[in-house]
């Protein structure tokens, strides 16, 4: 069995098990339920506005993406390592590394997944107010939300390893809105802050994933036209590189793990 | 079997899920019309004085999304804040001359001199747009046309992250332009309305992109109508109604009414403060706004000389002599009031 079909066969598993699990399904049907009565308000008797559900239906749409992708990658290991099913799957001919990428890949997979059939309601809800239908600019943004996913999924996957998954979440989270909301600010905060405060800021600043590179909401939203592809290289080159840093650390972790 | 039922469950908690929204629809119109019926808004009670935080809010959003997105802090790092506090909208624009260069002043002075048909070109050959009307949301262009927006150096850092950042993300100054686009802007003001039906000036802003920008009168008109409605002591409201009625209906009988009405919200408004004055002096908040007064006063004069009413012209541009913002334009008035005496 070659290790492609290993990762695979752990990978298909993971995403059977994030396939049954309920929340998904809960989280799109919330969203349509918020979002479609948005979408039939009214506005001074004036038709073919947008913007406004398009803004609240990527909020949800990221929001959501945040949550699913947390608890799918946080749930991993601790479930099976709590359970003692890890046992009986490496006693099989796969190795502890094997068993990381495969769950990565399914956690992503699961995500990722997510992630389209939300873009894809999206899509409907605002195709069906403006008319307009798939742009470069959309398709761009969905691919840097799909590499924030596999990022986000790394980081948890890699956290599960050295937290409790509580605190894992909790961190990981932290982390990621924050760097959401402030990442773009940290150098002007840096600025302003005096030592140590500002080394701390600028220490996150270099160190910490910058969420906020994959978050292209507004130009989707106030149609500011599509990235350069030299630019989307290069967030897709850092996002790999970043990922594979991520998944290595993650796989030392688990080899160094006592069962 | 197991799906099947997931799916029927699923089926079911939409149904029920769209149905307590029509629920909670109706009960809360039910409770709003109760809660008029006891003089208190339904907001009101439920947010108090964060009401006008969040329509505060929401009126900054419409200002963010004339900027396609971009707020202050992230296109005007070399300007001064704007405040967005509607009250600052309500002062004497008297006071906001007094930080204009002399040139800023004479620029004022010559549109309210065209908007008031005392320049050499035909009076109704004015547009609308060249007029100055009340939309905050817009003020910023004129602010832009003055000071040439530059990006700012001084926050500027070069390291690999922040170019990237910059390079993501959208930056400078750029306004919502066309029908298509400037509609965008509606919801915000619509929602500011909802929540805080007592501030004027989403009321105005709404009524200028209705009216002017996506050339919808009617429902302008209906706007500052329910406007009025609600707050009649608005004196901008009828300024901006009747200008609307001039302009875009050439309604000018109409358009005198409403102005009309205006002036004497304004002269009860002036009398009550007259009456209730305190030994302290007046708070600058409270007293009205006299160029606004000016402007109406101007419009209205305006419409009595083109219908051939001069002695009712004359009477109001002397009035308007009391309120006359500068040197030249009483003059200009002086002009027009020895012209109807000739006549």
């Amino acid at each position: 069995m070659s290790d492609f079909r290993k990762i695979r066969a752990v990978a298909g598993a993971s995403l059977l098990e994030m396939v049954r699990r309920r929340e998904i399904y809960a989280a799109l049907i919330l969203t349509l339920v918020l979002l479609t009565p948005l979408a039939l308000v009214n506005f001074f008797g004036v038709e073919g506005i947008v913007r406004h559900l398009r803004e609240a239906a990527l909020l949800l749409i990221w929001i959501f993406s945040i949550i699913i992708t947390i608890t799918c990658a946080a749930r991993q290991f601790p479930g099976e390592l709590e359970r003692r099913t890890i046992l009986p799957l490496l006693s099989k001919p796969v190795s502890r590394g094997d068993v990381v990428l495969g769950k990565y890949f399914g956690a992503f997979a699961a995500a990722a997944g997510t992630l389209i059939v939300f873009y894809l309601c999206y899509l409907l809800l605002t195709g069906l107010t403006s008319a307009v239908w798939v742009s470069l600019t959309l398709i761009q943004t969905v691919f840097l939300h799909l590499c924030f996913v596999g990022l986000l999924a790394a980081l948890v996957l890699a956290g599960s390893m050295l937290f409790a998954p509580a605190a894992n979440i909790t961190i990981c989270s932290l982390v990621t809105v924050g760097m959401l909301l402030f990442g773009q600010r940290l150098p002007e905060s840096a600025a302003e802050a005096v030592f140590p405060a500002n080394w701390i800021i600028m220490a996150v600043h270099a160190v910490f994933p910058h969420f906020e590179f994959f978050d292209g909401r507004v130009r989707l939203i106030h149609e500011w036209g599509p990235y350069e592809f030299s630019l989307l290289g290069i967030v897709f080159v850092y996002t790999v590189c970043y990922i594979a840093l991520l998944i290595i650390a993650a796989m030392v972790l688990f080899k160094r793990k006592r069962l | 079997m197991t799906s099947k039922r997931t799916l029927i469950g699923l089926v079911l908690l939409l149904a029920a899920c769209l149905l307590l929204t029509e629920r909670a629809i109706n009960s809360h119109e039910q409770m709003q019309s109760q809660a008029e019926m006891s003089g208190r808004s339904l907001l009101d009670r439920v947010f108090g004085e964060s009401r006008a935080v969040l329509a505060e809010r929401m009126y900054y959003r419409a200002d963010v999304y004339y900027h396609a997105g971009i707020g202050h802090a992230d296109h005007d790092h070399d300007h001064h804040h704007h405040d967005h506090h509607h009250h600052d909208h309500h002062q004497d624009h008297g006071h906001e001359h007094e930080h204009h260069d002399e040139a800023d002043e004479d620029e004022v002075i010559s549109a309210l001199e065209e908007e008031l048909g005392f320049t050499d070109d035909d009076p109704a050959e004015t547009t609308p747009e060249e007029t100055a009307h009340s939309h905050a949301l817009c003020e910023h262009d004129d602010h832009h046309h003055h000071h040439e927006h530059k990006p700012s150096s001084k926050h500027e850092f070069n390291d690999w992250w922040s170019r990237l950042n910059r390079r993501l993300h959208p930056r400078g100054h750029r306004h919502l332009r066309g029908a298509r686009e400037e509609k965008e802007v509606l919801p915000w003001l619509w929602a500011a309305i909802r929540i805080d039906p007592d501030n004027p000036q989403p009321y105005l802003d709404g009524a200028y992109f209705l009216g002017h920008r996506l050339e919808q009168p009617d429902k302008a008109l209906e706007l500052l109508s329910q406007g009025i409605e609600r707050i009649s002591e608005e004196v901008e409201l009828y300024f901006a109604k009747g200008t609307y009625l001039y302009h875009l209906y050439d309604d000018h009988k109409q358009a005198f009414e409403v102005l009309g009405q205006g002036r004497r919200q304004w002269l009860e408004q002036w009398r009550r403060l007259q009456r209730e004055e305190s030994p302290e002096g007046v708070d600058d908040e409270e007293i009205p706004n006299s160029l606004l007064y000016f402007r109406l006063l101007g419009y209205m004069g305006r419409i009595a000389y083109d219908s051939g009413d001069l002695e009712t012209a004359k009477a109001i541009y002397e009035e308007a002599l009391f309120f006359a913002p500068s040197e030249r334009m009483r003059s200009r008035l002086n002009e027009r009031i020895l012209d109807l005496d000739e006549k």
